[in-house]
């Protein structure tokens, strides 16, 4: 699972019929320190509620299907939780 | 996923028989204002997305995931055709007007 801050949404009307999810937003990748890594991916959001500027975490590859209800979806990346907080043992 | 642009269309003549009658198109990776990353890369598509239009593309064996798809020795799939692209608070991107950003295009 990765740490990404949510960025923006993608509006895809015409879609594959097995694209179900309505929500798919930008993530911006982060790392540890909450600072931006790598390039931004669209992601299938289920938690309707992750607005812009939201910190979740998201997953890549085949297993986001998985975060996504009963039926196989052609998703690579799903947000599957909101960061409330992350506390690091040595306190920082 | 990544967005991408479809700059072409590739043809093969020769070709594993599972990938028999498959729409192979080039796809330019860019980012969510419209700057090409530098990378390409060669997807299936079945919606019928045509050059120049701006493509949400699924990477790994999740690209199997659809009926026409299913057993297909395929990694990257168009599954969406992109209307709008929203980047902190401001749209980015329409179907109608293309990427905000002027001389971002190509």
């Amino acid at each position: 699972m990765n740490l990404g801050e949510v960025r923006g949404v993608v509006v895809a009307g015409t879609r594959v019929a097995e694209l179900v999810e309505r929500r798919l937003v930008l993530i911006q990748p982060l790392d540890e320190e909450q600072h931006p890594q790598g390039r931004p991916l669209v992601a299938a959001d289920p938690f309707v509620s992750a607005g812009e500027g939201a910190v979740v975490w998201y997953v890549n590859g085949s297993d986001a299907t998985d975060a996504l209800g009963e039926r196989f979806q052609p998703v690579d990346a799903a947000v599957v939780g909101l960061v409330a907080s992350i506390r690091r043992w040595d306190g920082s | 996923m990544i967005i991408g642009r479809v700059t072409g269309r590739a043809v093969s003549s020769r070709k594993d028989e599972k990938l028999a009658g498959a729409k192979l198109l080039l796809i330019e990776e860019l980012d969510p204002e419209g700057a090409p990353t530098g990378d390409l890369a060669v997807t299936i598509d079945h919606l019928g997305a045509g050059a120049g239009d701006v493509v949400l593309v699924t990477q790994g064996s999740a690209a199997r995931f659809t009926a026409p798809t299913k057993d297909r020795p395929i990694d990257s799939l168009v599954v969406g055709i992109i209307d709008n692209i929203r980047l902190d608070g401001r749209e980015t991107f329409s179907k109608s007007s293309g990427f905000a950003r002027a001389g971002k295009r190509r």
